[in-house]
């Protein structure tokens, strides 16, 4: 299950939390919630990495 | 986890901006295309003008109309008397941001098919939860 878990603080300041997206599915769904702003920190979690390294050893195959 | 962002909030979208006002309480709030005259306590026409406006009988006993103005980059800035900043600070405009990313963020949930799963308030955070399926 793919889960979008989004903070808002007192002023306003946002953080999104997505889990359960592999590869670069994620980087849509990130734009979506941003809109016209624009991202002050992002960080790629691991899960993403292994998608991409899944992908690289299927073509390698 | 996939990925982890955080942004600053800019109000950009007067429908977003209404929603955040209404949610604070303020039922009356005027939106035009374009930037309208904003009015002092005593009724006299101030030289500012807004797209957004709170009118100041809505806004508290002797205070004068609240406007949020265009800016040539499409964001919006709040223009707020020296006498009103008491109760329309900081504290207040931070209050109007987090309302305004509610709104958005409900918005972008809902355009992309996502399953609202709850809404959690702890402290002065507020937390919205979605599912993908």
């Amino acid at each position: 299950m793919k889960q979008i878990n989004v903070t808002i603080g007192a002023d306003g300041e946002v953080s999104i939390d997505l889990s359960g997206y592999k590869g670069k599915g994620c980087d849509k769904v990130l734009s979506d919630f941003l809109g016209d702003d624009k991202p002050t920190r992002v960080e790629t979690k691991r899960e993403y990495h292994q998608a991409a390294e899944t992908a690289k050893e299927v073509q390698k195959q | 986890m996939s990925k982890f962002a955080t942004y600053e909030t800019t109000l950009r979208d007067p429908q977003h901006l209404v929603a955040a006002l209404v949610a604070m309480g303020y039922e009356h709030v005027e939106c035009s295309a374009e930037p309208q005259a904003l009015y002092g306590y005593e009724g006299r026409e101030r030289p500012e003008k807004a797209e957004v406006i709170i009118r100041r009988q809505h806004v508290g006993p002797a205070s004068n109309d609240i406007g949020f103005a265009k800016n040539p980059d499409g964001t919006y800035r709040a223009i707020i008397s020296e006498y009103d900043r008491g109760r329309h600070g900081d504290t207040w405009l931070g209050k109007l941001k987090q309302e305004y990313s509610i709104s958005k963020t409900m918005a972008a949930g809902r355009r992309r098919g996502l399953v609202f799963s709850g809404r959690e308030t702890i402290g002065t955070e507020v937390k919205l939860h979605f599912l993908e399926r």
